[in-house]
């Protein structure tokens, strides 16, 4: 009955191709980590800083892979509670676990000499970061950022000399750093399953608090032009859509929305941050795998929670309809592409100055944010509206099975990392000039194409008959 | 913004349409004179919604014309003096039912948003929910603030997809009213024939993607026994085609 159970749970939420490039990555992924060769000092800078992220990530973008047709059908079954509860579990680690697996694997090729510590942290924290979604997701944003700000600082803890943190085993203290992932996930793997036993009810409450509540400052549009109207809505507020894959992360989806004159001030901060990481205590930018790093980081975050909404919020019969349709798309992704230019900047201009200190690479980054990254956006919507459209109509929720399509939607973003990691390799070689060429040509042409998207009423007209195929209202 | 007194008319000239291999419409072609109210009938799958997107130029047919007046579906023009709800509508859920209007009032140039806003509010009692986002309403307000952003720009076409379903029974009747008050050519895709009776005066039918019947209510009651209830008529008459 169990694996009758697990069997239905985990196929009703991915597709068989996309668990079998899953188990292929996984290997993959195994098979590199072994096979590298150690990489300088770098991890005990990145270890830390890569694990915080990876700890607050299924706390923020988090939630359960809990599908609509749940409540109607798996929930009411007669199902022992238990086994439910750990085939969700093995859910969630697929969808959210496995990440730590690409990722931090890696890190490995540095801790051959301390491996099988460092085999019983990984472990730890993988469960850890499985229960960390269902524990959370029903808790309210402001426990949520707290938690996660109590993860990251334990985390990055070990960079004052705290030795009890899971991320010790990237600073010598292998013993410890299994002591604390231990307990970790022996607080939090009951919780998750305590939680995942009553997914149904917590879900419901959750989901009414979720979307009750009334707005307290009404937004005004009236005596606005249309035009002005698309960009209050579209530039001078910023929305993030969570519900990323398994590669990405979490199951439901959710979505923030902020003001962009309040991200402005936060990229602000963070470029601050960065400068002075950079350029005045010297962090290492230009190591190889760092830059690659740092550019999926950029990549995966940005594009995948700036696209997902973008399409999946809009409403075919209200916007739409009020315009041409093709300029009504065309004027949003403009709209939104340059709002993503804007909120960006500080941290372009951040990387500019980097550069012109003579860190070639940071050019790189710096167009990257300013010039490719809101091209993408544009390419990866036009993608997503082709390959996999899915219309958000209930918050919390997964609108349905993940699948290979969707990951492939990112694809668009490859070329861009081809081109970066090229444009470094010729840095390496000492050719400044080649390297400087593709970068700037890299973001012309990302550049170009985005516009051409934008500007095509064929492909627009296109984009909004697919859609409709696909079952948008 | 000029609008002329006379709605225009609504044409669909042998349009088909499919998806992938299925044929929805099939040579499709009717006729609504201006100000003209038609009930659109038909079986489960028949190509009503179908029918309706590609009147409001969603869906491009694969072939044949649609029309609304002397405009393009999918024209400016069109989209201007069209109001479409579509079944199963929502709304923009990040939106309050107050800011949903005024967006959509803004993008569409309604002079004096706010007013008409009010006026659309107090007469669907959507008042009280005026705040609320639209998560958090019954799925009857949500149809009501479905409604009202269909009908914010006083369109002079109106095509409505079961425009009834989920209100309650006061709602329906202010409702009928005041699409009965509109001076515009509406077409009403419905199951409720109720409904097709009270907002409508004719009837197209339709099934698998072909007009199979078009005439007024009257004649639609004649073509029935005495004592045949209007419905009975209808069921026998689609399943007779089937
Ligand atoms: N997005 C779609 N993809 C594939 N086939 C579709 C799609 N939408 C409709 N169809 C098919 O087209 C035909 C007409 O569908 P349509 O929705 O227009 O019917 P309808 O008359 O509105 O039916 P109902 O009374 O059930 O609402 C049906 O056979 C349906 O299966
Ligand atoms: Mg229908």
């Amino acid at each position: 009955m169990f694996y009758k159970l697990l069997k239905f749970v985990i196929m009703s939420r991915f597709s068989k191709q996309l668990l079998v490039l899953m188990i292929v990555l996984f290997a993959f992924s195994i098979y590199t980590s072994i096979k590298t060769g150690p990489s300088g000092n770098v991890f005990e800078i990145y270890g830390p800083a890569f694990l915080a992220f990876f700890l607050v990530l299924p706390i923020l973008s988090g939630g359960i892979a809990v599908l609509k047709s749940d409540r109607d059908f798996l929930f009411t079954l007669p199902v022992k509670r238990s086994d439910l509860a750990v085939s969700l579990f093995i859910v969630q680690f697929l969808s959210f676990g496995l990440i730590i697996v690409y990722i931090l694997g890696y890190s490995f090729s540095n801790l051959k000499p301390v491996f099988i510590y460092a085999l019983i942290d990984i472990t730890g924290l993988i469960l850890a970061m499985t229960s960390l979604g269902p524990i959370t997701y029903s808790l309210k944003p402001w426990w949520r950022a707290l938690l996660a700000l109590l993860l990251a600082l334990w985390s990055l803890s070990v960079f004052f000399g705290f030795p009890l943190s899971p991320a010790a085993i990237y600073t010598g203290h292998p013993i410890f750093a299994d002591v604390s992932s231990v307990v970790l996930a022996a607080v939090t793997v009951p919780l998750a399953l305590r939680s995942l036993s009553r997914v149904d009810l917590d879900l419901m409450k959750t989901f009414t608090r979720y979307t009750s509540g009334q707005v307290k400052h009404t937004r005004r549009f009236s005596g606005m032009t249309p035009i002005k109207a698309i960009y209050a809505e579209n530039f001078f507020t910023v929305e993030i859509a969570g519900r990323m894959n398994s590669i990405g992360g979490g199951g439901a989806y959710r979505s923030a929305r902020f003001k962009l004159k309040n991200g402005i001030i936060v990229s602000a901060v963070l470029a601050a941050v960065y400068y002075y990481l950079f350029s005045i205590t010297k962090l290492p930018l230009q190591e190889a795998e760092v830059a690659i790093m740092v550019l999926s980081i950029y990549s995966v975050i940005f594009i995948m929670f700036f696209t997902m909404g973008v399409l999946g919020n809009e409403r075919l019969w209200l916007g739409f309809m009020t315009r041409d349709p093709t300029h009504y798309l065309r004027d949003k992704l403009t709209a939104k592409s340059l709002s993503m230019t804007v909120l960006l900047a500080p941290l372009a201009v951040s990387n500019f100055l980097i550069a012109v200190q003579g860190n070639l690479q940071a050019l790189n980054f710096g167009l990257l944010l300013l010039v490719e990254i809101p091209s993408l956006i544009v390419i990866v919507v036009y993608t997503s509206a082709f390959l996999s459209p899915f219309q958000i109509k209930e918050d919390l929720m997964m609108p349905g099975q993940f699948n290979l399509r969707q990951m492939a939607t990112l694809l668009p973003a490859s070329p861009a990392w081809f081109f970066v990691a090229l444009s470094y390799g010729f840095l390496e070689l000492g050719l400044q000039f080649l390297a400087l060429t593709i970068t700037v040509l890299a973001a012309a042409i990302l550049g170009g194409i985005a516009i051409a998207l934008i500007s095509s009423k064929t492909v627009g007209s296109k984009i909004i008959n697919r859609l409709v195929a696909a079952g948008f209202i | 913004m000029e609008r002329s007194m006379t709605p225009p008319s609504i044409e669909l000239k042998g349009v088909s349409k499919y998806y992938g291999n299925i044929e929805a419409l099939k040579g499709l072609t009717f006729r609504l004179e201006p100000g003209e109210r038609y009930a659109l009938l038909g079986p489960n799958g028949a190509g009503k919604t179908t029918t309706l997107k590609i009147l409001v130029g969603l869906l491009s047919p694969n072939s044949g014309e649609a029309r609304i007046g002397d405009f393009s579906p999918s024209s400016e023009e069109a989209h201007r003096i069209v109001g479409y709800l579509p079944d199963d509508a929502s709304p923009y859920r990040s939106f309050s039912v107050r800011e949903n209007l005024e967006y959509i009032g803004a993008l569409r140039g309604v002079e004096d948003v706010s007013d008409k806003v009010d006026r659309l509010l107090d007469y669907l009692q959507l008042r009280e929910y005026e705040r609320s986002k639209v998560g958090s309403l019954s799925r009857g307000n949500v149809q009501k603030l479905a409604l009202a952003l269909a009908i914010v720009h006083k369109p002079s076409v109106l095509l409505l997809d079961e425009p009834l379903n989920y209100l309650d029974i006061p709602t329906q009747e202010n409702v009928i009213d005041y699409l009965k008050s509109f001076n515009s050519t509406q077409l009403v895709s419905t199951h409720i024939m109720e409904v097709a009776t009270r907002l409508t005066d004719k009837v197209i039918m339709i099934s698998r993607g072909v007009v199979i019947w078009k005439g007024t209510l009257v004649e639609l009651k004649k073509l029935g026994k005495e004592g045949e209830s209007i419905e009975r008529v209808v069921a026998r008459m689609l399943t007779d085609v089937l």
